[in-house]
């Protein structure tokens, strides 16, 4: 059976290595990419399963990377984001742009665990 | 040539002395070594900061899965995975000897554990003690500097090391701030009886801020339940205190009211301050008294405190208080703050008074009550009555009477029988005196019936109850009256014009406490003022004339009522002219003297009888052009009256035409003043209609009573919303097209 594809964008490492580590063990296929221009270079040539990207990132920030994904690829890849900054006007405006869930820092790997499995599902 | 020579003798001054070439090559030697020697050290100490930074960096991400694997193991991973741990934790073991690594490992777990939450943070925390990193913070608490101790107490605290806690919690006393503020956060963190330990036992000051950190912790505790903090009211500690009542009202504990009254007394401005604002947030209503009796021992921000708290949860019975405040403190923020709290108690009786222009109320009905208007309202006592005068009058009265009682519902055959009579007996064209007479006449009976129906005093009994008293009397008569005689009282008053009877009415509509009688009073007076020239009453000759028609209308002298209301007509009729306010503001003769030629080109009667009250005037300037004034204006009125007359005579033949022309000049050269403002009087009822509309709608702050009366607005014809009138020649120019039509 073909493993999912998530694509992992968080620019923390130690962040990035945790997560991608549960994923991995999980059973998904995780591409980790550390800024949001390596997100968007590596989106041009293919779409994942599931994206999992932070909001705060150099270059490209989550919620342009939704509205890339929406609007130029015409993509609708569940998109869940994780961001520090639980503030209301980003969660609003990720949901606004087309995100499908939302997770805020800290961030539990076993939560993220469950919305990942559950989008996935939903689009199986 | 001497200056030269001085000049000359003074250069050896100047010459540089000799300088060692050698020295000055070393020493600039010396500079560029030094700079040199700066520069490589920059480079190196720059080289080697960034090399441990990429060092760290690799060995973060090499250690980064490690703990990925401790974290995230499991028994029931498979085989390799178990091999893979058990190797790994031999590796790091071996790796930890080094405290360079050790330093990196806390690092990466300290940064892990900011990202992380639930399962996986704790985790964490079990990790970090497994590899035995809490011992390094540990030994951090030993330091003797403050930036170990307080790192080792925060490493500690995040990392959920709970044996920790009674080393901590030797450093609440601690004399450096920084230690104690941090050992004051991790003792709440660590257990959640800590801040029962910190208010026990702290003995120096606690900052707002750290107050407020100390409350974010408590609420990031698990199961957390707050103790009664009321104990610690009793502190000797003003801080722990303070913080007493801010945890108080945090938690809003408000079992404390007893001690939160008593901290109000305390010596501490700030305790009062914090104990007044737990009472304005619980009103604790009970506090009240308390807070009167310290008022005047309090320093501005308590009092302003005071006041505050005051108008939140205070009632009727502290506005004496308030008012007196008001009054006596000459501090204007307290004065202030005093007014404010009344108008919160109890909305509208504190008004603005800076900058508010002073308006005559009395002048202002004047102006609205043409005093011609108000003579048919004299004669007549009752207002079915006035159904004689004209059609527009009676609905006027009527709903007038309405408004005011609810009688007529009870009883509306009498009042339609009372109509029908007057009807009956005065003629629509009768003479105005004749009518006066007869319908005074009618009212008495009406009245008499209306009140014996209602089981009201009779106006005999009234008639001496109030005639003989003065505005005192009368007044301490009401106080003592029941409910039910206020009531009858009040309604007799409807027959007896006297200016105490205002008085009496304008007290009961200030001090009565029943609602009822209050409205009563309000129609009542509104009803006597549109009845009577309220300039009249104001005015000290006014009220002579006041008094005699008074007398006059009780001994039923119709003859004198009549000359004394032509009489008060013509007072102050001058004063609707519109060239009345400019001439009195007029300040020199040649204004004035063109105001009066005005008049002549532009007045009409109301200009006429002002022109004719200037005639008195001592300067003989004024009086001659006044009398031409009078002239020009009188023929200019006579020519208006005649077309107005001829136009309206075209039916009749040519020659009556002429004779009546004749008859109309003869006639207005003779007429006199008195005769201008009675001819006014075609138009009065409609103009009255909309004056006493106006006047018995209910100031504001009564318009509640309609509400508790159940009074709904009155219907009003559609033809009251015409806010302007058509003049006479339109409907003659209308009545001689349609002729002309047919």
């Amino acid at each position: 059976m073909k493993k999912k594809q998530i694509l992992l964008a968080e620019d923390d490492d130690l962040l990035a290595s945790l997560l991608n580590y549960r994923l991995e063990k999980e059973g998904y296929d995780v591409v980790l990419k550390n800024d949001g221009k390596e997100v968007k270079n590596w989106l041009d040539g293919t779409l994942p399963d599931i994206i999992v990207s932070d909001i705060m990132m150099p270059y490209f920030s989550g919620i342009e990377l939704v509205d890339y994904i929406r609007n130029n690829l015409k993509s609708t890849v569940p998109i869940i984001l994780i961001s520090s900054a639980s503030n209301e006007e980003n969660v609003l405006s990720a949901f606004k742009m087309g995100a499908n869930d939302f997770i805020s820092k800290p961030v539990s790997p076993s939560e993220l665990l469950v919305r990942v499995s559950r989008e996935i599902s939903r689009i199986s | 040539m001497n200056l030269k020579a001085v000049k000359y003798n003074l250069l050896p001054l100047v010459n540089s002395s000799n300088v060692d070439n050698d020295f000055l090559w070393f020493t600039t030697l010396f500079f560029l070594g030094l700079g040199l020697l700066y520069l490589v050290f920059i480079f190196f100490f720059k080289n080697k900061i960034s090399v441990n930074a990429v060092e760290k960096a690799s060995k973060r991400s090499e250690l980064a899965p490690i703990i990925s694997n401790f974290l995230f193991h499991s028994p029931q991973d498979s085989k390799d995975e178990q091999k893979e741990y058990v190797n790994l934790k031999i590796e790091i073991r071996e790796y930890l000897r080094d405290s360079s690594f050790r330093k990196i490992l806390a690092e990466i777990l300290f940064d892990l554990q900011k990202d992380v939450s639930g399962t996986t943070e704790e985790r964490l925390f079990k990790l970090y003690k497994e590899l035995g990193l809490d011992q390094d913070s540990f030994a951090k608490l030993k330091s003797w500097r403050w930036e170990l101790v307080s790192q080792g107490i925060l490493e500690l605290t995040q990392m959920q090391v709970r044996e920790s806690y009674q080393l901590i919690i030797k450093f609440i006393n601690d004399k450096r701030s920084t230690i104690r503020k941090q050992a004051e956060i991790a003792t709440i963190k660590l257990r959640n009886e800590g801040i029962e330990y910190i208010l026990d036992s702290t003995s120096y000051a606690i900052s707002e801020w750290q107050q407020l950190k100390m409350i974010e912790a408590l609420g990031g505790l698990k199961d957390y339940t707050p103790p009664r903090f009321k104990s610690w009211l009793i502190s000797e500690n003003k801080d722990v205190v303070l913080f007493a009542l801010r945890l108080i009202k945090h938690y809003n504990q408000n079992d404390a009211a007893a001690s939160i009254i008593e901290l109000v007394k305390h010596k501490n401005n700030q305790i009062k301050l914090a104990a007044i604002q737990c009472i304005k947030d619980f009103h604790f209503t009970e506090a009240k008294p308390i807070l009167r009796s310290i008022f005047l021992e309090c320093n501005d921000e308590v009092k302003i405190q005071i006041l505050g708290a005051i108008a939140v949860f205070g009632d009727k019975s502290d506005i004496p208080f308030l008012n007196g405040v008001s009054l006596k403190e000459n501090n204007f923020l307290i004065s202030s703050k005093a007014r404010s709290a009344i108008n919160s108690i109890s909305p509208g009786s504190m008004l603005p008074t800076k900058d508010i222009t002073t308006v005559d109320a009395s002048s202002d009905l004047e102006l609205e009550l043409p005093i011609e208007e108000v003579k048919p309202a004299i004669i007549h006592s009752d207002e079915n009555t006035t159904v004689s005068i004209s059609e527009d009058f009676i609905e006027i009265e009527t709903t007038d009477e309405t408004d005011i009682f609810e009688i007529d519902n009870e009883a509306p055959e009498e009042v339609e029988v009372v109509e029908t009579k007057n009807e009956e007996v005065v003629e629509p064209e009768t003479e105005l005196n004749q009518v006066s007479f007869e319908f005074s006449e009618m009212d008495q009976e009406t009245d008499d019936s209306l009140k014996d129906e209602l089981g009201l005093l009779s106006s005999e009994n009234d008639n001496v109850l109030l005639k003989n008293s003065n505005e005192e009397e009368v007044q301490n008569e009401y106080v003592s009256m029941s409910f039910e005689e206020k009531d009858t009282y009040i309604d007799a008053i409807d027959d007896f014009i006297d200016s105490k009877q205002i008085g009496l009415l304008e007290m009961i509509m200030e001090h009565e406490d029943e609602s009822e009688l209050r409205f009563k009073a309000f129609k009542k007076l509104q009803l006597l003022k549109t009845r009577f020239p309220v300039k009249a009453i104001i005015g000290a000759e006014k009220q002579e004339i006041v008094e005699d028609e008074q007398v006059v209308l009780i001994s039923n002298e119709k003859e004198e009522v009549i000359t004394e209301l032509q009489d008060t007509a013509i007072i102050g009729k001058e004063i609707e002219s519109i060239f009345y306010p400019l001439y009195q503001k007029a300040s020199d003769l040649d204004s004035k003297l063109i105001l009066i030629q005005q008049m002549g080109l532009l007045g009409d009667e109301k200009e006429l009888i002002f022109l004719n009250t200037l005639l008195d005037t001592t300067e003989p300037k004024i009086t001659k052009s006044t009398e031409k004034a009078i002239i020009e204006l009188k023929s200019r009125i006579t020519s208006s009256s005649i077309e107005y007359k001829l136009t309206d005579s075209d039916a009749i033949g040519a020659d009556d035409e002429l004779i009546l022309e004749e008859q109309l000049i003869a006639q207005v050269e003779e007429e006199k003043l008195i005769e201008y403002s009675t001819e006014k009087e075609i138009h009065l009822p409609l103009e009255n209609n909309n004056t006493i509309d106006e006047n018995n709608k209910l100031p504001l702050e009564l318009c509640f009573l309609e509400d508790e009366f159940g009074i709904s607005a009155s219907k009003t014809k559609e033809d009251d919303d015409f806010d302007f009138e058509l003049s006479e020649e339109f409907f003659l120019n209308l009545k001689s097209r349609e002729s002309h039509e047919h």
